[in-house]
């Protein structure tokens, strides 16, 4: 059963399991960017990890940080 | 909805159907093991069984992390928050209910420990930075698609000085455990639905020993429904031909190499540790992280004193023959009498991930289970 907290979508943790969400980047300010589910929902995304990355990307993120960036 | 709706079309469900069906040797009887927590919960909330031949039998792995985590663990993260006044303990949402020897995260929270939940470690990182007179310990846990975003946050920490925050850290990897799956004498497989966003860090490679030491195909797959299908469609074909690979069902996403900025983060920060106890499959070596020496300063194992002590699991609960796959979660004596999702006693009954939760919500039980459109 999942608590909810704020950054679960769906019903499913994604917090600690192997789930991890495509999300939109709006902008991106360093290390940091904005981006946006499918739902409009934004959250603070750590993307050391895929840069270069730059408005319009989608990328996969867990637990606040990119992992992938998706190519179209 | 992009990347979604065309993995739900129940037109391409019913045509991955009829392909497996054409394919299944009629006179044998596959088992194939996801071995990723998400695989199960889309197995049973979209009743991706009503698709597959009944020689495929789908065996669920000890791939949620939750799940896996020993009760002694659990007690070690509430001894921190309880004996350390200034302490405030951050996990994940998953993470609080699981039952320990001396109760839950939650239970510890009601007799007055300050132990909050967080997204991501960032945000542990962010409360620490937030009460310099307070120290933060986050409670890492999951596999390696969650090492990063720790390894991550252990970086920012060490690179802006900050001294009140550390890190216990759980971290296990998927490797080692496939491993003690194969091993082990109660289970027969015949293929693996290999974990897909564990992949995007790992990459496939990995897995290649699989094919070539136990000749047995790894697909990793996506966590739609016509992911699993078409994973599923692929090792049947395999095994049709005659051939054992890795293939990579979930290309649009995870890169055969992996990420190896992450793996890079991973490494600076973390080594593998010599022996780590998971629930059910006993001590695996060289089976999860801790802490590099690098980062020893920041480690809440050095930092505190912590009971270390090894807690058996309720008499009643069978999780580890579930976690591998021997038993199915109904077949366990307590599967929705006195374990369910409300008070559970098993931590396959915590996560929403864990096999015997998502068969509580979408199988037998059905309270949630969403359908494709049309049925097969």
């Amino acid at each position: 059963m999942t608590v909810e907290v704020d950054g679960c979508h769906d019903d499913v943790c994604i917090t600690c399991g192997d789930i991890a969400l495509a999300l939109a980047v709006v902008s991106v300010d360093g290390d940091t960017a904005r981006c946006r589910d499918d739902e409009g929902r934004v959250e603070t995304v750590a993307i050391e990890l895929v840069e270069p990355v730059v408005a319009g990307d989608r990328v996969l993120v867990h637990a606040g940080v990119a992992l992938v960036k998706l190519s179209d | 909805m992009k990347y979604v709706d065309e993995y739900r079309d129940p037109e391409l469900a019913r045509s991955l159907s009829r392909r497996i069906a054409e394919r299944v040797d009629p006179e044998r009887h596959y088992k194939v093991m996801e071995v990723c927590g998400g695989h199960t919960h889309s197995i049973y909330r979209y009743g991706v069984h009503d698709y597959l031949p009944e020689s495929i039998e789908l065996v669920h792995g000890p791939g949620c992390p939750v799940c896996v985590i020993p009760m002694g663990r659990i007690d070690d993260g509430a001894a921190i928050a309880e004996s350390n006044d200034d302490v405030i303990l951050a996990c994940f949402g998953d993470l609080i209910r699981v039952p320990g020897g001396n109760g839950s995260f939650l239970d510890a929270k009601a007799r007055g420990a300050d132990i909050r939940v967080v997204y991501s470690p960032l945000d542990a990182l962010r409360i620490a930075r937030e009460n310099p007179d307070r120290q933060v310990v986050f409670y890492a846990i999951g596999f390696e698609t969650t090492a990063p975003s720790t390894a991550l946050t252990l970086q920012r920490a060490k690179a802006d000085g900050t001294t009140n925050f550390s890190v216990f850290c759980n971290h296990v990897t998927i490797i080692p455990a496939m491993k003690a799956i194969l091993d082990s004498p109660d289970l027969r497989l015949d293929a693996f639905i290999g974990p897909g966003h564990v992949s995007t860090v790992i990459g496939c490679r990995p897995y290649e020993w699989v094919p070539r030491d136990w000749n047995m195909p790894v697909v990793v797959a996506g966590f739609e429904p016509i992911d699993v299908l078409e994973s599923v469609a692929m090792i049947v074909d395999q095994l049709a031909d005659g051939r054992t690979e890795v293939e990579n069902q979930y290309g649009r996403v995870v890169p055969w190499e992996g990420n190896a900025a992450a793996l890079r983060c991973i490494a600076d920060t973390m080594e593998l540790r010599p022996w780590f106890e998971w629930r059910g499959l006993g001590s695996i070596a060289h089976s999860a992280l801790e802490l590099s020496s690098r980062y020893e300063d920041f480690d809440a194992e050095l930092r505190y004193a912590v009971p270390g002590v090894r807690v058996a699991d309720p008499k009643a609960c069978q999780c580890g023959e579930v976690l591998k796959g021997v038993l199915k979660p109904w077949e366990c004596k307590v599967f929705g009498t006195a374990c369910t999702p409300e008070t559970p006693i098993g931590t396959c009954m915590v996560s929403s991930e864990g096999a015997c939760a998502a068969y509580y919500n979408y199988g037998k039980y059905a309270r949630q289970r969403v359908e494709l459109k049309v049925k097969a």
